[in-house]
This record gives structure tokens, C-alpha cells and sequence, in this order.
């Protein structure tokens, strides 16, 4: 590849590069609010949500149990 | 069994080996890459730490947090503060569809290891054996605190032999070091970057604000705590961290470009923000002892990057003994995700205790000749014993010296290996390396080296195992040496300092060159400042000395046994 073609090539991959982010700003902004807006309601209203918890007493929580084998290290989750 | 340790995509990406058990090379990437903070795959400190010890792949890979767990956070937290979490979802997706959920493919591509090769570690576990496996407790009580992991922020538990428990946690959004990121951004410094700007700024001020900032914190008893979001924004924003009802409380934010001016209210604000979390420390550590009924303290997390609180801990907490990891914050994720699976997952015994820092890469006198050769620098050989005498001479006559010897510290503290030295019984000396060496603020103070031998005459530091051995550790100057203004190049403001211990053992050759110094002046003590300009990461090679050589007002660099004079910059 010379280095005109080289040239041509990178602006194609530049060009695509900001079409491609472009697409995905837009699909992330409908799924945002196409997909969130009805969990949204029910996590404001009908049950505890991140960062909302009041209480008495101390505000720690249990920490879940771990089996703590190679296979659970394994998982990303 | 060979585990390799990684951290990254989110700030201070490391890589760590651990070969049986014992950690033989461990580095962050922003030595290689020389850009401070790097999150990026850790490529070239995996090279470093592999090469260093066996060109063969590790038997395990291991990632210091749960990516799903963590996506799982993010999406939960969008849908909770929707409609106002449109911007972080927006740029936080991205991040994460490009990079952040392909973290196996991308470690099984580019290390060339199978999936089962593959671990994940959750990132408390990983903070809380950074701590407890490199200790040489054999049971502790385990802190973890920082900005955020998975959900976890705040976690206590136990260690016991090679076991780790964490028993209670708070969750996201609810986390200190998130309130003390919020308060180093009003002040107008980076955050992940400049908290300890927020620590060295509060002594010049008085805790003014503690009734507003408690507005933003309910704390209980146990050191538990729930933030008021009215007064964040971090959980929705990308770029402040603080609402508008953050300023009605403390007024206008300070502006980023002032760059070393402040108001007492910002000095203020800092010591109100300062106490308050020596406060929460200070109870949760109390609960993590009771919980554990030990006499030992494992501590790690950024915020245990907070050495005025350390010694609060240290001081009121009930422990015998705190050790502290020099490299506290996410960095310290990589070798703590490698020995959380070779000693609690794999079960095999520990065989290891961290008594000094110097993981990093070396440079032999070959190397450090062969590049002053090629450049054609002016230098000077001289042995060991020579060496020391004269640089020690020079310290001594207030010459600044580059000092670089070695393998590199891991962590962000220099411990005389990439260090800038000089004399700390110079008043001026302060003055002169902030303005004229690292071009800083004015208010940031220096730590001193002192002899482990001469550290209890000089410092009020509390017995046991300290984290003053890796510079953790903010305690009172003695009266005796504040009165007769014996260190005043390395006495804070508010008459504390910084100590690093340096022990025969562990730095024979720096220690050396202490007993050298005190041999001319009396004081087995030197002012030890990081060996960088303000804003880079420390050195790492000669070339990397020998340029910030050039580009600051040193007066003298050692590469190994080679010394440069002023007259050799280029």
C-alpha cells in the first residue's frame, strides 16, 4: 500500500470511526430512556433503591458468603 | 505456581507476579507509560514482571474486581437516578461496551492463556490481601475503604492464617472516599489524584466546617454512614462530583487554575473534611477490632493512603499493630487479587511478608554506563564507599541531589531508591524544592528518611509495626526537636511530619548513606521527596532521571555509582 492509499484509508477508518460512535450515542440514548423509564418508576417507588436506604441503627450490611473455590473465581459476576 | 496480578480501567493500573507465594515483581503501568494515573491495560508492566522472572505464561491470570458485578452496579445505579444519570450512562457505556465487560478476551488474547486461566478476584477481597497477605500478622482484623468496588465501598472483616473473611460492608453510593474525592474536587485539585493535596492543606486551617460537612455524612456509633446524595452528583455526573447545594453550604468552589493560592476558608473546608474522616476511620476500626477481637490491624483501600488518620488509628484505635501496603490504593488490587487465589482460593500456605518495597525494575551499573556513554553526559564513577561520602558531603553543603539506585519502589512513595534528597535541617530547603525542583505548591510538605535507630528521638512515632516503614504514617515532631528548630525543612505547619524508617535490612545502601550524613551533621535524617516533576510520575530509568535532571534546579544526580554534575545537563 503506497502511502496516498495509506492516507485515503485512514480517513475512511477515522470517518467510520465517528459514524460508528454516532450510531452508538443514539442507541444508547433511546435505550436509556426507553429501557429505564418504567424500571425507574418501580425502583422510585415500589422498592428499595441504590442510595436510599434509611434506617436505625448501623448502616452496615451483610457481607453475601463466598465459596471461594477456583470455579467461583472463574465467574466475571 | 506462577499467578499474575492485574489491575486497571479505572486509575493506577499495576501488574504483579507472585511465584509460589512470594511476590518477585510488581509495577505500575504509569512508570512505563509515563502518564500519571494510567488506567490502561498494564501491557508493559506485565512485560517487566514477566521477563523478570520466566519468559513461560503464569499458571493464573488474575483481575483484581468482578467486571459484571460492577456493570451490574452501574446499570442499577442509572435506572435509580434516571432521568439524571443520562450523561454517566451515556459516556459510562461506552467505556464499558469498548473495554471494560471484554477484560477476559482481552487478558486471554494478549497473554495468550486459556479461560480457565482466568480468575476474578472482588475488589474488597483484593484491597483486604493486598493487606493482610503481605503482613506478617498471623491474625488481624482487615479494613478496606475507598472510592468504590463492585458495590462494596467500606468493608471489615478478619484474617486468619491464609483466610480471609469480610463480614459487614457499605454499599455504593455510599462511600468516604467518595466524600473526600467530592471535597478534593471543590478545592479545585484532580480527583484520584489530589487528595493528599486535601491532607497536606489542612493543617493551615481550623475544622470550621465539621457541622456542615456532618450534614452531608450521618455516621453512627460504629463507624457506619450514609451520605445525603442532595449534596453529590458523582452518581450522575462524570465531571463534578458535588450539586448546587454543595456551594449554599461552603461557598464557591475553588477555581482549578489557582494554581498554590488559597483562602483560609479552602484550609478550612480541608481540615473540616480532614477530621471528619479521621473520625469515621477511627470508629470503624474500633468495630473491625471488636468484631475480630485481634490486637492487629490490616488496612488498605486509597483512603488508607490518608497517613494523618493513620496515625490517629495507630494512636486511639486499640491496636498493637497496623500494617499498611505502600501501594493502599487500586494499584495494590494486582498483587492482592495474585495472592488472594494462590494462598485463600488455592489453600496453600503463606510464605511471605513485605518488609521493603523495591519490586520495580533495575538498572546495573552497565546499563546506567552505557546510556550516560550514548549521550554523552559528563559523569563521575566512584565505588560504594566513596559515593556515599560524597554525596552525603554534598547533601550536607545544601546540595539537592537526584538519587537513583536500584530497583524502583512499588507505590507512590519514593523510598530512597527514586528519590530527590537534601538537607532537612534547612529552613529554606522546603522553598526551594517546591518552587524551583518539582514546581508545586507552596503548602505541600516533605517527608524525611531518618535512620530506624534515631526515628524515636526524633519522631513521636507509637511502637509496633508502623507503617512509617513505607512513609503511611503522619506523627508528631518531638518537642525537643521542633523547640531547637532541628528539622524545619520536614516539620509540617502544624509540627508533624512524615517519617520513612529505614532499616539496615531491607535498604543497605541508602541506610549507609544516612549514617554517612550523620556521621558529618549529628542527624541520621534527610529531607525524601519522590523523584518527579509536579504532575509525572516518578522515575523510572536513567533516562527518565537524567531528564528531569535537566529540567529542574537539582544539583546533582547518582545513577548508581555514577554522578553527574550540574555541569553535565544537557
Amino acid at each position: 500500500m503506497t502511502g496516498v492509499h495509506k492516507k485515503i484509508w485512514s480517513r475512511w477508518l477515522a470517518l467510520g470511526e465517528k459514524i460508528g460512535d454516532l450510531v452508538m450515542l443514539c442507541v444508547l440514548t433511546v435505550s436509556y430512556f426507553v429501557l429505564f423509564l418504567i424500571p425507574s418508576l418501580y425502583f422510585t417507588w415500589g422498592a428499595d433503591t441504590v442510595g436510599k436506604q434509611y434506617r436505625d441503627g448501623s448502616y452496615f450490611e451483610e457481607m453475601p458468603d463466598r465459596d471461594d473455590t477456583p470455579r467461583e473465581a472463574e465467574e466475571m459476576a | 505456581m506462577k499467578v499474575l496480578g492485574i489491575s486497571c480501567h479505572y486509575h493506577d493500573s499495576a501488574a504483579a507476579l507472585i511465584v509460589d507465594g512470594v511476590p518477585v515483581a510488581m509495577a505500575q503501568e504509569e512508570r512505563f507509560s509515563r502518564i500519571k494515573h494510567d488506567a490502561g491495560f498494564p501491557s508493559r508492566a506485565i512485560d517487566f514482571v514477566m521477563k523478570g522472572k520466566s519468559p513461560t505464561s503464569p499458571d493464573y491470570v488474575v483481575f483484581y474486581e468482578k467486571p459484571f458485578l460492577k456493570f451490574e452496579r452501574f446499570i442499577r445505579s442509572a435506572v435509580s437516578f434516571f432521568p439524571g444519570s443520562y450523561g454517566q450512562f451515556r459516556e459510562g457505556m461506552a467505556r464499558y461496551l469498548k473495554e471494560k465487560l471484554w477484560i477476559k478476551a482481552e487478558i486471554k488474547q494478549k497473554l495468550q492463556v486459556r479461560d480457565d486461566q482466568v480468575l476474578f478476584v472482588p475488589h474488597h477481597y483484593s484491597h483486604a490481601a493486598s493487606a493482610f497477605f503481605c503482613s506478617p500478622f498471623r491474625e488481624s482484623a482487615i479494613l478496606t475503604v475507598d472510592g468504590a468496588g463492585e458495590w462494596t465501598t467500606t468493608a471489615i472483616g478478619r484474617g486468619l492464617e491464609n483466610r480471609i473473611e469480610l463480614l459487614k460492608e457499605i454499599r455504593y453510593p455510599h462511600s468516604l472516599g467518595l466524600l473526600y474525592s467530592t471535597f478534593t474536587a471543590f478545592l479545585g485539585f484532580r480527583v484520584n489524584d489530589g487528595e493528599y493535596k486535601v491532607m497536606g492543606l489542612a493543617p493551615y486551617g481550623k475544622p470550621v466546617y465539621v457541622d456542615d460537612v456532618l450534614r452531608l455524612i450521618d455516621i453512627r456509633e460504629d463507624g457506619s454512614f450514609r451520605l445525603n446524595l442532595k449534596y453529590f452528583s458523582f452518581h450522575t455526573s462524570l465531571t463534578t462530583p458535588y450539586s448546587r447545594a454543595f456551594p449554599d453550604l461552603f461557598g464557591e468552589p475553588r477555581r482549578p487554575d489557582r494554581d498554590g493560592t488559597f483562602d483560609q476558608r479552602h484550609a478550612d473546608i480541608a481540615a473540616s473534611i480532614q477530621q471528619v474522616t479521621e473520625d469515621v476511620l477511627l470508629k470503624l476500626a474500633r468495630t473491625s477490632r471488636e468484631l475480630s477481637g485481634s490486637k492487629n490491624l490490616s488496612f488498605a483501600g486509597g483512603v488508607a493512603l490518608n497517613s494523618v488518620a493513620n496515625f490517629k488509628l495507630m494512636k486511639e484505635a486499640g491496636f498493637d499493630h497496623i500494617f499498611i501496603q505502600p501501594a493502599a490504593g487500586d494499584a495494590g488490587g494486582a498483587p492482592g487479587a495474585a495472592l488472594y487465589v494462590y494462598n485463600h482460593v488455592m489453600k496453600n500456605e503463606r510464605r511471605f511478608v513485605m518488609d521493603h518495597a523495591y519490586y520495580g525494575p533495575g538498572y546495573t551499573d552497565a546499563d546506567t554506563g552505557a546510556f550516560l556513554a550514548a549521550e554523552k553526559i559528563l559523569h563521575t564513577r566512584y565505588g560504594d564507599d566513596e559515593l556515599l561520602r560524597v554525596v552525603a558531603r554534598k547533601i550536607a553543603d545544601g546540595e539537592v541531589v537526584g538519587f537513583f539506585q536500584g530497583r524502583s519502589e512499588w507505590g507512590p512513595r519514593a523510598l530512597g531508591n527514586r528519590s530527590i534528597l537534601a538537607d532537612a535541617r534547612r529552613p529554606e530547603m522546603a522553598k526551594r524544592i517546591n518552587e524551583t525542583i518539582k514546581f508545586r505548591e507552596p503548602f505541600r510538605p516533605f517527608a524525611p528518611s531518618v535512620l530506624d535507630g534515631d526515628a524515636p528521638a526524633l519522631f513521636d512515632i507509637p511502637p509496633g509495626e508502623s507503617p512509617a516503614r513505607f512513609m503511611q504514617l503522619v506523627c508528631p515532631v518531638r518537642e525537643t526537636v521542633r523547640k531547637e528548630n532541628l528539622l524545619p525543612a520536614i516539620t509540617h505547619v502544624d509540627g508533624t511530619a512524615r517519617p520513612h524508617i529505614v532499616f539496615k535490612k531491607t535498604s543497605e545502601r541508602y541506610y549507609r548513606l544516612l549514617q554517612e550524613f550523620k556521621t558529618i551533621t549529628g542527624i541520621g535524617c534527610v529531607l525524601n521527596t519522590s523523584f518527579n516533576l509536579s504532575g509525572e510520575p516518578v522515575v523510572e530509568s536513567p533516562a527518565d532521571a537524567y531528564r528531569t535532571f535537566c529540567g529542574s534546579g537539582m544539583d546533582l544526580l547518582v545513577l548508581n555509582n555514577y554522578v553527574v554534575e550540574n555541569n553535565g545537563k544537557h
